[in-house]
């Protein structure tokens, strides 16, 4: 950082704090040499503080809203907005004012911010990792398998593979528990089973009966309404 | 377009010259986009490494779309799955965006260099006031000038959505600027 750097950053500073002494005597010393960095230091104390300025009263908040809305077409100039009203809004809204007037500089800025230096040797290292071999198969199918393992639910994925897989594989394969390793409720559940084998047999034959009865009787109701058209 | 094309398939082809020669081109941009998301310059430049060594093994499967595009959103998806896997731990240095050396701009004069400084020491206050979801529109659309349409289809969104965030981010980091202490230095500087 240069020495002006240091200097608007103690400025900047200074608005939210007032610096210790030492760090006053220094910006004061640079200061009296430097017209850009007073530049900086007047500007500070300038008349535009959108803290304090707050004029937009409910009326003109809606107004505010929708030079928010359209800041971007305004901004560039687009023909299809009523610049001219968001214009003479902007004279009479510091805010909307300040916001318009201080973009070209914020593009300008943005703009600059597309390319970082990485710094040297960066080309020399990725040539590095890559030199060697044109890339093959081997490296496509390593980038899909990193790909796969980075997914994040890959072990439970693997799991029910892993289980279609056994099942598939061994078919053959008895996978039911033993009576050793049933638990006491399954096996009382069993035992129930048991128990209420003779009662599904009546309520089989109650049903079965049932449906005997409703299929004649709605056989005998066709049969009346044939008869009777 | 055509140019990047060629390279790509020189490149594809296995020609050393043609592959440093894209890194080159490309480094300033990728390191870019890795610094805002990764904020850390060391972790970044190793991201930035990794994204090239991505780009070389899938060279093969590019096809049939603009290349910075492609390569913006394959540098931005692997700077998301390092910030989620190193969730827990914060930044070596936090750098919402760089204020060191950018390629552009290397012959201003020192003043000219200052005043550049303390203005992008304004913004990068600003933009750390933002919404991360602002913050990503401004990188893709004001920072590295991607379209609208190319935006969309990066992040699944729909194009009226994404037109709209980026006039909210804008509108948003306007009035944040606007309410920096020093915002008037920028309205002078304007030409």
């Amino acid at each position: 950082m240069s020495a002006c750097e240091h200097i608007r950053e103690a400025l900047l500073d200074r608005v939210e704090a007032p610096l210790s002494a030492e760090r006053e005597e220094a910006v004061a010393a640079h200061l009296a040499d430097c017209e850009a960095c007073r530049a900086f230091e007047a500007s500070l104390a300038g008349p535009l503080d959108v803290h304090e300025i707050d004029l937009a009263g409910p009326a003109s908040r809606a107004a505010c809203e929708q030079v928010a809305s359209e800041f971007s077409r305004y901004v560039e100039g687009d023909d299809a907005i009523d610049a001219e009203l968001l214009a003479a809004h902007c004279e009479t809204c510091p805010t909307c004012e300040a916001m318009v007037a201080v973009w070209p500089a914020i593009a300008d800025e943005l703009v600059a911010l597309r390319e970082i230096d990485p710094g040297a040797g960066f080309v020399e290292a990725v040539v590095a990792r890559t030199s060697g071999a044109t890339p093959g198969a081997l490296d496509r199918a390593r980038a899909v398998v990193g790909a796969l393992l980075a997914r994040p639910r890959i072990a439970w994925e693997l799991a029910y593979l892993g289980a279609i897989l056994v099942w598939l594989v061994a078919p053959g394969l008895d996978l039911r528990p033993s009576e050793k390793t049933l638990s006491r409720p399954t096996a009382l559940y069993r035992s129930v089973g048991q128990e209420l084998e003779p009662v599904a047999g009546v309520l089989q034959g109650v049903g079965g009966t049932t449906r005997t009865l409703v299929r004649r009787l709605t056989g005998e109701a066709e049969t009346e309404e044939r008869s009777h058209p | 377009m055509q140019d990047e094309d060629k390279l790509v398939e020189r490149c594809r082809a296995g020609d050393a010259l043609a592959w440093e020669a894209l890194v080159r081109r490309y480094q300033g941009r990728v390191y870019s986009v890795c610094v805002h998301y990764l904020r850390d310059r060391e972790e970044a430049r190793d991201a930035a490494q990794d994204v090239f060594l991505k780009v070389w093994r899938a060279l093969d499967t590019y096809r049939g779309e603009t290349f910075l595009p492609w390569l913006l959103r394959m540098t931005r998806n692997h700077a998301i799955d390092r910030t989620r896997r190193r969730k827990a731990r914060p930044p070596a240095e936090d750098v919402l965006l760089d204020d060191g050396v950018e390629l552009e701009g290397r012959g201003d004069t020192p003043e000219d260099a200052s005043d550049r400084a303390g203005k992008r020491r304004l913004i990068r206050r600003a933009l750390a006031k933002l919404s991360d979801v602002n913050r990503e529109i401004l990188l893709l659309k004001d920072i590295q000038g991607l379209s609208l349409d190319e935006i969309a289809r990066m992040l699944g969104l729909p194009l009226g959505t994404v037109k709209s965030r980026g006039n909210r981010a804008r509108a948003e980091l306007a009035r944040a600027v606007a309410t920096e202490p020093g915002a008037s230095w920028l309205r002078r500087k304007k030409p």
